[in-house]
């Protein structure tokens, strides 16, 4: 028992170890981006092979199914659908409110503080 | 003025009227829907019950689609209507990815009204006949205008915006369950104002900071 819960203390602890330590580096990416350090291309677009995907993707190295889920093929993005009443609206940007909400590290802070 | 809207999901029994209505009115692109209604089901058998909520743009106050607009073609003006400049949009789709309601859609080429491929009557009008929010073209994105074209001319008419079905957004005097109402929100004794004070109206994704004007009745 005492080593499950030993192995399961590890194991959480390196996972906010590798959270924090990639929580660390967006910003640096993020600046490297922005004045050019990591090419990510010129053209803006969401097509595979322009910026937009060779930033979220390639430089940040965000898995296709954290924004990308099947059954939703003729929209971008999808998630997934609400569940119940909190959460409602048609899709779940949480994945980018991480990093694109006002205080957090991207350049592009598309959306305002949290209201509680 | 600062418009807005307030949707009551209590009321709404999904008959898409207000769909229909913003189709017609805005010449709404095949397989895009300006205005839309989600269903979900609630409880457990056997007391369920089916909920509608019905979703436009939702006229932040602070649109993220404008920000991650890269060609600056979002702009919201002065009665808070967020809207597309459609000679400025180069269909990059960064509006669409980042509106947390996905209410932008893409307007695809090669899609026709007609099952033959044939043009509407309207589309054959010349470009200077249409509204410039109408003045919509493949490969650019669209979304809801809270039928500004309306609400504009009713400005410049001196009537007051909301107060008849010509002077307000298509969706709302359609509606046969009086569940949407349109108003300026600046107003206290505008019903809109009165109804979010009164039914504690919800605002959707509240957690993004973006502010809609569109507020929810639940």
């Amino acid at each position: 028992m005492r080593i499950k819960i030993a192995i399961a203390v590890v194991l959480v602890t390196g996972l906010l170890l590798l959270g924090y330590a990639f929580a660390l580096n967006i910003p640096q990416t993020a600046k490297s981006i922005k004045t050019g350090k990591i090419n990510v291309g010129k053209t803006t677009g969401m097509e595979l092979g322009k910026r937009f995907h060779n930033i979220h993707n390639q430089a940040l190295g965000l898995e296709c199914s954290s924004c990308h889920i099947s059954g939703f093929a003729p929209d971008y993005a999808y998630q997934k659908k609400y569940k119940d009443i909190s959460g409602m609206g048609h899709v779940d940007r949480g994945i980018c409110l991480g990093c694109h909400k006002e205080n957090g590290p991207a350049i592009t802070k598309l959306y305002g503080t949290i209201e509680k | 003025m600062k418009f807005g809207m307030v949707i009551d999901t209590k009321r709404c029994f999904g008959c898409r009227a207000c769909v229909a209505a913003c189709k017609t009115e805005n010449i709404v692109q095949p397989g895009n829907h300006w205005n839309f209604v989600l269903e979900h089901e609630q409880g457990k058998y056997p007391n369920v019950s089916r909920i509608f909520t019905p979703m436009n743009c939702m006229h932040c106050e602070n649109p993220p689609c404008m920000k991650a607009c890269p060609e600056k073609a979002i702009s919201k003006n002065e009665h808070g209507v967020v809207m597309i400049d459609y000679d400025k949009c180069k269909g990059r789709k960064y509006c669409i990815a980042a509106c947390p309601y996905g209410v932008i859609h893409f307007i695809d080429r090669g899609k026709a009204f007609y099952p033959d491929g044939q043009k509407i009557p309207y589309e054959t009008l010349p470009i200077e006949a249409k509204h410039p929010l109408h003045r919509k073209k493949p490969g650019i994105t669209e979304k809801c205008t809270l039928c500004w074209h309306r609400i504009e001319k009713a400005i410049k008419e001196g009537k007051k915006p909301g107060s008849d079905y010509d002077t307000s957004p298509a969706c709302i005097k359609v509606c046969p369950a009086n569940a949407r109402y349109f108003g300026d929100l600046d107003d206290p004794d505008n019903e809109v104002s009165r109804l979010i004070a009164k039914k504690r109206a919800i605002q959707l994704n509240k957690e993004y900071g973006t502010r809609p004007q569109v507020f929810y009745i639940v």
